[in-house]
């Protein structure tokens, strides 16, 4: 084993995590908004609303990420008449898949805030939407928080399938490196333990803010008046790919 | 959009879109056995070895499944050299024993505590204790998170196309590099993994009320 041909290509290398670390937070708050409103459209009271965000969210939870990945290769050019990059086809997939796991995170969060709480909210005056984003979403989100960082780590594993299109994100660098100088267990040993170490990091995060939160919700719990806030971390979530 | 959609080229191709098949529901159904063995080792490990040995059985876990499963799949080809199909299944068994492992040992750890003292009192050996009354046990409970990852691993077995095993995934590029109709092909490909996982969900329920009615007769 020698490492040193890995060192001397880092430079390069390191341009393609940027990009990943880029894909991974255009993925992460893409999917958060588009998450939250898949699960907005879930929770609506109108079948017109709630089908059509069900259907996309089931479907789309079942077929893998390279299929998604392609269809919007495929597709965007059918449906716009021109092509589009690799790098923005990727950023789309990330956003399209991963928004959807997102949604069942956002409704399991809005579902685990006291059904009360929203109607006190409502009847003393405040529109649908002023519940929503000074009651509802800071709770909600509270409880979320776990989950949230689960799906950022899937996500950011999610990244290095952009390979497939030709992006050069981390993955793809790597196997350039590894084209020219023919490396091939010392590259790929590297690239994993640089995920691991993002990832790992990333879980330990979510394990620290579990633990806080769980320290937090203590003296609520003795205090029997106050509106116990205590609800499960949407679990079925946690890990989801 | 003016594009002439060409239904056609799925049923002049449909040879390649079985194989595919064949081969992905063969590589899933390989890495699903094999990581049920990892996963039921490493849990069993991470409970019941005795304690220097655990945090092998975590470190397992935490670095298998905190690696992309594309880097497993491209370190156990290129890095080591194995042939396309063991580089897959072990890439693929690797990466989902970990998750596999973490939902056996929530479902050891579904099992009430009083039951391994009354066995153990019993004379039963640990192993015993694990083998006939914890693990039997903890399998029907966790046979819907395990049906769920049993879909992961469809999914994830679509990464293997990238060291050339011929999936359904593969099959969706190939169609298209020999007659640019990769929307059909996408379309087809995507609606077979469809019922994949509607199948694997329908074949858990049927499969979970089984164990549990002969676990009722005993």
């Amino acid at each position: 084993m020698d490492f040193s041909p890995v060192i001397r290509n880092l430079p390069y290398m390191l341009q393609g995590l940027q990009l990943t670390f880029l894909l991974a937070l255009v993925g992460m708050s893409g999917s958060l908004v588009g998450g939250t409103v898949l699960a907005l459209l879930r929770l609506s009271p109108y079948r017109l609303l709630r089908w059509p965000a069900a259907v996309y969210v089931d479907a789309v939870r079942m077929i893998p990420l390279i299929m998604v990945i392609f269809w919007i290769f495929f597709l965007l050019p059918i449906l716009t008449g021109r092509p589009v990059s690799a790098t923005s086809a990727a950023m789309i997939a990330l956003v399209a898949f991963n928004s959807s796991y997102m949604a069942e995170v956002v409704r399991a969060g809005l579902m685990s805030v006291p059904k009360g709480l929203g109607e006190a909210a409502r009847s003393s005056g405040l529109s649908f939407f002023q519940n929503l984003l000074l009651i509802t979403f800071p709770i909600a989100f509270r409880n979320m928080l776990p989950a949230i960082v689960s799906r950022f780590i899937a996500l950011f594993m999610g990244t290095s399938l952009a390979y497939v299109i030709g992006v050069t994100e981390f993955f793809r660098a790597a196997n350039n490196i590894n084209n020219r100088i023919f490396r091939p267990f010392e590259i790929y040993l590297f690239v994993a333990v640089v995920y691991f170490v993002c990832c790992w990091s990333l879980s330990l995060l979510s394990r620290w803010i579990e633990r806080r939160l769980a320290a937090g919700e203590r003296p609520a719990k003795q205090d029997q008046t106050a509106l116990s806030l205590r609800i499960e971390a949407p679990a079925i979530a946690a890990r989801a790919r | 959009m003016n594009y002439d959609f060409d239904w056609g080229v799925l049923i002049e191709y449909r040879g390649l879109l079985w194989d595919g098949l064949v081969a992905t529901v063969e590589l899933s159904v390989a890495s699903l056995l094999l990581s049920l063995l990892i996963g039921t080792l490493v849990a069993s490990g991470r409970s019941f070895a005795p304690a220097l040995l655990r945090p092998l059985f975590t470190v397992y876990v935490e670095f298998f499944r905190n690696v992309p499963p594309i880097v497993q799949f491209f370190f156990w080809y290129f890095g080591v050299g194995l042939d396309v199909v063991p580089a897959a299944v072990i890439g693929l068994s690797a990466f989902t024993g970990a998750y596999v492992a973490e939902v056996v040992r929530s479902g050891i750890g579904s099992i009430p505590k009083t039951q391994l003292e009354a066995a153990r009192s019993q004379g039963m050996t640990p192993t015993q204790v694990l083998t006939f009354v914890i693990l039997p046990q903890a399998m029907i409970r966790i046979i819907p998170p395990l049906s769920v990852e049993f879909i992961n691993v469809i999914k994830n077995s679509s990464i293997a196309m990238t060291i050339g095993l011929t999936e359904l995934t593969f099959q969706t590029q190939e169609i298209e590099a020999r007659t640019f109709r990769g929307f059909e092909a996408a379309t087809a490909v995507t609606l077979l993994y469809v019922a994949l996982a509607f199948f694997i969900v329908a074949l858990s329920h049927a499969v979970e009320r089984a164990a549990r009615l002969d676990l009722r007769r005993g």
